[in-house]
């Protein structure tokens, strides 16, 4: 598994792991998340069980275990969190942030130990060693309850599966030529995304935040100039429902 | 890395416990048969009077007998399912041992050893686990020993039912259909606790 860091000031670092090249080709590639500050780290949609292992040595690469403090989950999906009985062994004294609608949907995977903070559906504000991380909602893309993080000090939208491509494992970090990824990202949204509206009232709520770089769960960042094509891409598309599927 | 055999065993012993509970829940449910045919039969011996006053102290017998094994059987039912839950625990926890061994083993974990102790407390508590459940395995085939020993002692009698029948030839073909059905529902139980017997012996 690679890292990589993707915005560091003197506060606080935004690192990406993903692109394993030991994962088994059975399963999806996932992009996992972490900011670290001084004496905290918080881990974003943290994995499956399948990548447990690896995933923890990455992260104890850049933070102790005692600093991973915060572990988000954006929705209930296996590839998101079912790693989530072993992240309560390794780290118990970690809170856990996630939608309240998953709660006792999630407790499936195993926790016993760390503390379940529930989202509620308007989002909520965590603060990290003095770093503000907003937990924005995006339900219905694709979960009925589902979150993103947005750091509006490193301009980053963590943005779950809005933004995901199906592609290569060892695919670019970063979209170099929008129009050519989209054919990458068409399918995946209007199959997982299931409501225009709700695609709708999050592209609102995007449009509000500075965002510099957006970075969803599988595929590739976007970057600058490609987050507000990626907006307008995504708002024209139809999606769920009115998608003929068989 | 530690090994992967305890966890292995763990597969195994809650798959076999699952097993164990099947052949518990058909051997409880001929014990019912039994106790429906000794009820029966006891009608029959209370019509039948005085000709046939040995017959109805043995359907007695197997009655509260069968009774007894039914409840034995719901217990130890309720143990080994207890155990297999306790086996999928401890499985979750070896395999969340054998993740911690393979990140403090890896080259790029800067920081593995801030783990230490979580994986040492996870350790004994591996092993914690793995002594109380061979004392509950222990328990276990303890009682499937007990109720071995109570359905030898059903067969042996539904075999003295026999001799008893052929005492009253008036009723003679109706008590041994009695007591032939005893003795079958028996055997088909006994065989039920020893395919519990055998699948916990390779746990």
């Amino acid at each position: 598994m690679q890292s990589h860091v993707l915005s560091k000031n003197n506060e606080s670092t935004w690192y990406m792991f993903g692109r394993d090249p030991n994962k088994s080709e059975q399963i999806i590639d996932t992009n996992q998340y972490m900011v670290k500050t001084t004496n905290s780290a918080f881990l974003m949609d943290p994995g499956g069980i399948e990548l447990f292992s690896t995933m923890f040595a990455m992260v104890l690469r850049h933070s102790p275990a005692d600093q991973i403090q915060h572990i988000f989950a954006s929705h209930q999906d296996p590839d998101i969190i079912s790693s989530l009985g072993l992240w309560d062994q390794a780290v118990p004294h970690a809170k856990l942030y996630a939608p309240w609608l998953w709660e006792s949907f999630l407790k499936h995977f195993g926790m016993d130990n760390m503390e379940y903070v529930a989202i509620a559906d308007k989002g909520m504000t965590v603060n990290i060693d003095g770093l503000s991380l907003e937990l924005v909602p995006a339900h219905y893309l694709h979960s009925s309850g589902n979150f993103h993080v947005y750091d509006p000090v490193h301009k980053i939208l963590m943005s779950g599966d809005v933004g995901a491509a199906l592609e290569e494992d060892d695919a670019p970090l970063f979209v170099e030529d929008f129009d050519s990824h989209i054919p990458k990202m068409r399918g995946f949204h209007q199959r997982w995304m299931p409501s225009n509206k709700a695609k709708n009232d999050w592209i609102e709520r995007v449009r509000a935040l500075d965002i510099e770089m957006m970075c969803p769960q599988h595929g590739r960042v976007f970057k600058g100039d490609d987050v507000g094509r990626f907006l307008d891409w995504f708002e024209q598309l139809q999606v769920g429902i009115t998608q003929e599927v068989a | 890395m530690t090994s992967r055999k305890p966890q292995k065993n763990q597969n195994q012993a809650y798959v076999a416990l699952a097993k164990i509970s099947r052949e518990l829940y058909l051997a409880t449910s001929k014990a019912q048969e039994v106790s429906l045919i000794a009820k029966n039969a006891r009608a029959l011996a209370v019509r039948a009077g005085d000709k046939v006053l040995g017959f109805k102290a043995i359907t007695d017998f197997i009655d509260d007998l069968a009774t007894s094994t039914i409840q034995l059987a719901r217990q130890i039912n309720k143990q080994a399912l207890d155990i297999a839950h306790m086996a999928a625990e401890a499985q979750r926890k070896e395999f969340g041992l054998d993740q911690f061994q393979i990140v403090m083993e890896h080259p790029q974990a800067t920081h593995a050893n801030s783990i230490t102790k979580v994986r040492d407390s996870l350790r004994r508590e591996v092993i914690e686990r793995n002594k109380v459940q061979r004392k509950n395995l222990n328990i276990l085939i303890s009682n499937l020993n007990d109720i071995q020993q109570e359905i030898r002692s059903a067969g042996i009698i539904a075999l003295n039912a026999k001799v008893e029948s052929a005492k009253t030839p008036e009723y003679q073909a109706s008590l041994d259909v009695i007591a032939d059905d005893i003795l079958h529902s028996t055997n088909q139980i006994k065989e039920r606790i020893d395919r519990s017997q055998s699948i916990i012996k390779n746990i």
